[in-house]
């Protein structure tokens, strides 16, 4: 096995509202090893982005909060350091690729200026330099005619090209971690396609460890090596990519890889949850998908499960798995 | 960048014949200016002859046509009751004007742009609820009240500025702080809500992921995408300020266009309203263009679409 990256142990990142304590991550651990994608899924608002977000310390202050945790990045905890080492952290060590290529590149400087910023910033180069590594990011991401494209405005591009302008500003400092939040999932499926090959090639050439945040369980077969499945601001169940596909232990993998829509079987209706995902505010004493689980016992409603290693790599929390 | 400059100058001259064309005809729709030299001896020959004076007695089209000639000599007929050149008495009092407007522009923007962003980068802090409290006050509070506690409070009681009229320095401080207190609130608020938009977006987001330092953040990514909403605003506000702040200085008894325009509507001076409308016509076309070239300045996608 290569080399660890990231190690995420038992984070927990709550959001203090008027109403309450938001506990959107709840003591989640997992770790990402060099050159590999590590896939994170599970439903909208489970915690995936605001997981993301506090690897980069970077949650809406005063509101978001990291209340407990180690984030270790190639041995250094992120939480200990000062603001002023983070910020210097972002963009060199870590960064990331958000959802929309349309909102998150400035509209009023070139693409060219928003990649070069970076160079000039975290690489401390000047002049002909940064240009030359501006372009080199840009082939990086296989952008045609990239002495052309850097001079262009992010209106200029379509979307695609746009998130691989994203994509070229998130490299251009050769990160040790890439974090991609559902970056395909405002482009159209094609594009999809070509982007997702893209990434392995660049993670080919790079060896930068990804953690890819997503809801689809094709794009996670496509991309990841492991997958850790978030309920309720918690992993359930964390395993390599092969053994969630054919072996789910927790009941909610089950329930979402059942109401993945297939052409080979026929049926009226699409198989869904049933229920809500509880609120995070006010979350039940026990394990936090009893109220949806079919095979739920009174243990369940109890008491929280605790993590077990089921087989090597393989851990699953939930009390009708031994 | 030169053909859109081109373009919309050529598209101010056509309003501004449009307005020439609209200012002639409202004047002569708003009454009979030979009325104003009747006297109970006056008769019909007498009438007549003031008629012909005036050049009245001319068909319209021809009318008008004397009067784009005289205009594009500079010259904007004389003052019925001063017995001037229209010209002259405006020109008189225009740099009066501008420098209060040019003054009091300045530093109510100044003031709205340093604090509006100040306090949405420091949302609901102290300095928040201050700011939008001094905004609430100068909104709510008359422009010509203000103006005359201000006078009550630091010309008569403290005596440390003069009341009224033009001179040093000091003439200046007590209209365009009374100006400043009445602008700034809307362009401050227009500011931090304009700059809250952009602080909420994904790109400043992505400026932060970048690992840029704050500073960098805010003056250069969130700034300049903020300045667009309130760039047009800040074009208006200028514009009214050319045609003279009525108010203000009337109270301060500040001898500018402002003044002259409500003399002139009261003692019925038609050549003279005709003059400062189309002084104040030409005012707001160029400071539009002048807003529009900012417009395509900072954001190149109307620089884009415009060439």
């Amino acid at each position: 096995m290569s080399k660890v990256i990231l190690r995420v142990e038992d984070l927990r990142s709550f959001f203090f509202t008027r109403k309450g304590v938001v506990k959107a991550v709840d003591g989640v651990s997992f770790y990402v090893c060099e050159g590999e994608t590590f896939g994170l899924v599970g439903e909208s608002a489970c915690g995936k982005t605001v997981t993301a977000l506090s690897i980069l310390r970077l949650l809406p202050e005063p509101a978001g909060q990291i209340v407990g945790g180690k984030i270790f990045l190639d041995g250094t905890n992120l939480l200990e350091l000062s603001k002023e080492e983070m910020r210097k952290y972002r963009g060199r060590m870590i960064s990331m690729i958000l959802q929309d290529p349309m909102t998150s590149l400035n509209p009023v400087y070139t693409v060219g200026d928003q990649i070069a910023e970076s160079v000039r910033l975290h690489q401390g180069l000047q002049g002909e330099k940064v240009d030359e590594e501006v372009i080199s990011a840009l082939r990086l991401l296989k952008i045609p005619s990239p002495e052309m494209i850097m001079r262009n405005y992010p209106f200029q591009l379509s979307g695609g090209m746009r998130q691989r302008v994203v994509g070229a500003i998130a490299m251009s400092c050769h990160p040790r971690l890439l974090i991609a939040d559902e970056p395909t999932t405002a482009l159209d499926a094609t594009i999809q396609a070509q982007y997702l090959t893209l990434f392995k090639d660049v993670q080919k050439q790079t060896n930068v460890a990804i953690i890819f945040i997503t809801h689809d369980f094709g794009v996670v077969g496509n991309m990841c090596q492991r997958v850790g499945v978030m309920y309720a601001g918690k992993i359930v169940e964390t395993a390599t990519t092969r053994e969630i596909f054919k072996t789910p232990k927790h009941p909610y993998t089950s329930a979402l890889m059942d109401s993945v829509p297939r052409l080979d079987q026929k049926g009226d209706r699409l198989y869904s949850i049933k229920g809500q995902p509880p609120s995070l505010r006010d979350l039940p004493p026990g394990c936090r998908f009893f109220p949806r689980c079919p095979v739920a016992e009174d243990i369940c409603r109890q008491k929280e499960p605790a993590e077990v290693e089921i087989s090597e790599g393989h851990f699953v929390s939930c009390w009708k798995v031994k | 960048m030169t053909r859109f400059i081109i373009v919309r100058l050529l598209q101010a001259f056509v309003a501004l014949i449009g307005i020439s064309i609209l200012i002639f005809l409202l004047v002569r729709a708003s009454g009979d200016p030979t009325l104003l030299f009747r006297t109970p001896l006056s008769t019909e020959e007498d009438i007549a002859r003031i008629r012909a004076d005036l050049g009245l007695d001319k068909p319209m089209p021809e009318q008008y046509w004397i009067f784009i000639k005289d205009l594009a000599h500079g010259d904007l007929g004389d003052s019925i009751v001063k017995r001037r050149p229209v010209t002259d008495m405006i020109l008189e009092r225009l740099p009066n004007t501008l420098s209060l407007a040019l003054s009091s522009f300045l530093v109510s923007m100044l003031l709205a742009f340093f604090l509006g962003i100040l306090a949405a980068t420091r949302r609901d802090g102290w300095l928040d609820n201050g700011v939008k409290f001094l905004a609430i006050l100068g909104q709510a509070l008359p422009g010509f009240w203000v103006a005359i506690m201000a006078i009550l409070v630091f010309s008569v009681y403290w005596q440390i500025f003069p009341a009224s009229g033009t001179g040093g320095f000091t003439h200046f401080v007590l209209p365009v702080a009374t100006m400043a207190f009445f602008l700034m609130p809307g362009m401050l608020r227009l500011v931090r809500s304009s700059m809250l938009d952009v602080l909420d977006s994904e790109y400043i987001k992505m400026a932060r992921i970048k690992g840029l330092p704050e500073r960098v953040v805010i003056w250069k990514h969130a700034l300049r995408n903020a300045l667009i909403a309130p760039l047009t605003t800040a074009g208006m506000i200028f514009a009214m300020l050319i045609t003279g702040a009525v108010i203000t200085e009337n109270v301060f008894a500040w001898p500018g266009i402002g003044r002259l325009s409500i003399e002139a509507l009261v003692s019925r001076d038609f050549p003279v309203v005709q003059g400062v409308t189309l002084m104040v016509a030409v005012a707001v076309l160029l400071i539009n263009l002048l807003v529009d070239i900012l417009y395509a300045y900072v954001d190149p996608q109307i620089r884009y679409q415009q060439m």
